[in-house]
């Protein structure tokens, strides 16, 4: 199915006016509303866009993708809003945003709602396509640019609609002080391991790291509560920059390729107990990471 | 080549090759031994609706029951004659019946190892043996010499009824802790409790394998062997320990700081259940009991130890599916194969001709006889492994023993033998590496937490005290063939 198939013309708004989140949804809704036959509650279902964008904290990166399901929808509704200018609609936003792609969910049509929406970032991810599309004069003209695109909606969800893109790895030889400090400042459990051709040839975790600095025989005790004042981490201190990521990392617990189904990665992981999966690409060339989290956010939440 | 001359070449190449596999370590000793046991089943050992290469088993010898003196008319005797024969039909036939792991695999051991094995890990879980170990370690005040030989005393104990092999995965991780604590190497430490385990474990019926293995097949009982083994083993354990305390006492010294880490451990935070511990507690002593009447109440042991698991497993609170997954299958699968596999050897007549080396020792004075059995056995558990060794020795020394008059006429001599048998074994363990399962285990331990102990350097522990107990165990039975045998 093509990604054009799915856009509404008549709820294409090139004209959206407002300076705040609030104001921006809001605008658009009503200008929605004027169009659709359904009754929409904008109040109510701004501050549940706002409510729900908050509690998952989804940075922005110049395109908004605000949601809401709901029983009073009866359809799926995408309604493409493009700023004068670009506009900072949340203070976590990596880059202020210029188009807005409002999706009003029915109960029955959330699995096409997650397709069209991996579909839409796939195309506005593409190098110039957001720029391109924000300077659309009419919604004619941002159809059409949809169209010659040829942008398809998957019949399934894959790695690639799930992933993110991670800016954290580490290399072989890169020292275990480096590796600590990737772990302190992000959210990352585990860290993709890749050599000088961008290839992925493992992983460490900041477990890998702790277990190996404590005894192995501490790990034979069933119980450890009488154990209060061993103190084997002062050697990590002394040791970190002596040691390298290499002899620390294993092979990837999973990798997957774009390509794979969610289904076929969700249950790989499940199965294993891997929180952390890496996307490869046909060279084992990294491409990007799913956590259990992305799973979440994106498709349960998304 | 004649069907009898290949089956013998045959299964000694089988019983052979297997021995050396399992003693080179090239492959796990559990795969070794089941090849060597498939091989015996397809090509030598018959079973039921399959006949291999030889004739057929004979049936075990049924025991005709005792006709009582008091049937005295003929027509009663008749009728318990019938009756005893008709017994004696029925078990050929429920014998001709079982699969062939059941007619050659030696059950009695394997079911006892299975059930101390759960009972052990059921107790283990509670935190029993770390309050040992710290304890021990709490009652030496952090004195390094007195901390090892409370650990060799407690180790030896738990030994004699636990396997070695899980007194010493449960003792040596404490070990390490607290000799970390305390800044001292934990080598002599670990060496001291392998040995002690295997000193310890000479005590009794269950505590080392060998022994389960020559009370099944000499017939002799818990209560045999601890009133036989386990004076002499406390008097060499309080020898070992007194070589101990004059080698290792001026050989380490910790500061009043580092003991004082020692003394600020909580032993009874190492009690995590303390229901399990009484219930699982009362469940030991009950199959402790079990094991002290089982010979004068005629219960296999196996029995004894199932009942004391299945009770086990019944009170205590614990996920009866993880219990039984915690047991060393591989341990019982190795067990299972090498009796097959000693069978195979016995069947291809192999046995035979070893045992009839043996029997150029006939009309040689006993003690003599007995010596030298004690110290090639040690030499050669030593050398493969003293469970693989025992399970094929037994049947030698048991075929030499029925064949010899001067120990088949006398239950003394012959208890002598066996005794000493069981002496050798298990002491003859603590030389090498390869002696005693409970040595891998714990140089594996040590290997694992950055302290290496080669082959060689395990020999220098080991050949001194092997050398040393050994010549005690003689001692020890010169003493009983003068004072009990004549």
């Amino acid at each position: 199915m093509k990604l054009v198939s799915i856009l509404n013309e008549e709820l294409i708004f090139t004209n959206v006016s407002g300076v705040s989140r609030s104001g921006i949804y809001t605008d658009m809704l009503k200008k929605a509303q004027a169009v659709l036959d359904v009754p929409l509650d904008v109040e109510t279902i701004v501050s549940g866009m706002i409510e729900r964008e908050d509690t998952l904290r989804i940075p922005y990166e110049g395109c908004a993708l605000p949601h809401l399901r709901g029983p009073e929808f009866d359809d799926l509704y995408i309604i493409v809003g493009i700023l004068p200018k670009p506009v900072q609609l949340k203070e976590s936003d990596v880059a202020p945003c210029s188009m807005v792609v409002m999706s009003l969910v029915s109960p029955d049509t959330s699995d096409l709602y997650l397709k069209s929406l991996a579909a839409m970032v796939r195309f506005i991810t593409h190098p110039g396509t957001l720029a391109q599309l924000s300077q659309a004069k009419t919604p004619v003209e941002f159809l059409e640019m949809v169209r010659e695109s040829n942008a398809t909606v998957r019949s399934n969800l894959v790695a690639e609609d799930v992933m993110v893109s991670c800016e954290s790895f580490l290399r072989e030889n890169d020292t275990l002080s480096a590796a600590l400090d990737l772990f302190s400042s992000g959210d990352n459990i585990t860290i993709p391991v890749l050599d000088s051709n961008d290839r992925l040839v493992g992983e460490i975790t900041a477990m890998d790291i702790l277990k190996s600095f404590i005894p192995e025989y501490i790990f034979r005790m069933d119980n450890l509560d009488f154990l209060t004042s061993f103190e084997p981490f002062n050697r990590i201190f002394q040791e970190e920059n002596q040691h390298v990521v290499r002899d620390y990392m294993h092979n990837p617990q999973l990798t997957v390729h774009p390509e794979t189904p969610l289904i076929q990665f969700t249950v790989r992981m499940v199965k294993k107990g891997v929180r952390t999966c890496f996307v490869v690409d046909a060279n084992r060339k990294y491409v990007g990471e799913i956590m259990v989290k992305h799973i979440v956010k994106k498709v349960l939440r998304g | 080549m004649e069907p009898s001359t290949f089956i013998f070449w045959f299964g000694t190449v089988v019983f052979v090759g297997t021995y050396a596999l399992i003693a080179s370590e090239k492959i796990h000793k559990t795969v070794a031994a089941l090849l060597g046991a498939v091989l015996m089943m397809l090509v030598i050992l018959p079973g039921p609706g399959h006949h291999g290469g030889g004739e057929s088993v004979p049936a075990p010898v049924v025991q005709t029951e005792q006709i009582s003196p008091a049937a005295a008319s003929l027509n009663q005797l008749e009728r318990n004659l019938s009756h005893a024969n008709s017994n004696a039909m029925r078990n050929a036939d429920r014998y001709s019946r079982l699969d062939t792991f059941s007619r050659y695999s030696n059950f009695d051991v394997v079911f006892t190892l299975a059930g101390m094995m759960l009972l052990v890990n059921l107790l283990s879980g509670t935190g029993l043996f770390q309050f040992v170990a710290i304890k021990c370690a709490k009652l030496a005040k952090g004195l390094p010499i007195r901390t090892m030989i409370l650990l060799v005393l407690a180790t030896a104990l738990l030994s004699a009824f636990l396997d070695n092999v899980t007194t010493i995965l449960l003792v040596a991780p404490v070990t390490l802790l607290v000799c970390s604590e305390l800044g001292v190497p934990p080598i002599p430490f670990l060496m001291a409790e392998t040995m002690a385990s295997n000193i310890g474990g000479t005590a009794t019926l269950i505590g080392d394998p060998p022994n389960l293995i020559i009370g099944s097949i000499a017939n002799l009982n818990f209560m045999a062997f601890l009133v036989n083994l386990a004076p002499f083993i406390i008097v060499l354990t309080i020898i070992y320990c007194i070589i101990l305390w004059a080698y290792y006492s001026r050989r380490m010294h910790v500061t009043v700081e580092k003991r004082a880490l020692i003394m600020e451990i909580d032993e009874n935070a190492a009690i995590t259940d303390r229901g399990n511990l009484i219930r699982g507690g009362i469940v030991m002593i009950l199959t402790i009991v079990g094991f002290l009447i089982h010979g004068a109440v005629g219960l296999q042991p196996c029995v004894v130890a199932m009942a004391g698991a299945a009770l086990a497993l019944c009170i205590c609170k614990v996920d009866v599916d993880h219990a039984l997954e915690k047991i060393e299958w591989s341990t019982l699968f190795f067990f299972m194969a090498l009796f097959i596999l000693v069978c195979g050897a016995e069947f291809c007549g192999l046995m035979e001709k070893i045992g009839s080396l043996l029997n150029l020792m006939e009309g040689w004075p006993v003690p003599v006889v007995v010596l030298l059995i004690m110290w090639v056995s040690a030499l050669a558990a030593a050398i493969m492994n003293n469970v693989s060794f025992t399970a094929a020795m037994v049947t030698v020394v048991a075929a030499f023993i029925s064949g010899n008059s001067a120990f088949s006429g006398s239950s003394a001599c012959r208890d002598l033998l066996w005794w000493g048998l069981a002496l050798a074994v298990c002491l003859g363990g603590n030389a090498s590496l390869v002696g005693a399962a409970a040595n891998l285990v714990t140089v594996g331990i040590a290997d694992k937490n950055g302290h290496q102990v080669t082959f060689g350097q395990f020999l220098r522990y080991g050949i001194p005290v092997t050398v040393g107990s050994m010549m005690l165990a003689s001692i020890y039975i010169l003493v009983r063939y003068y004072t009990v045998c004549i």
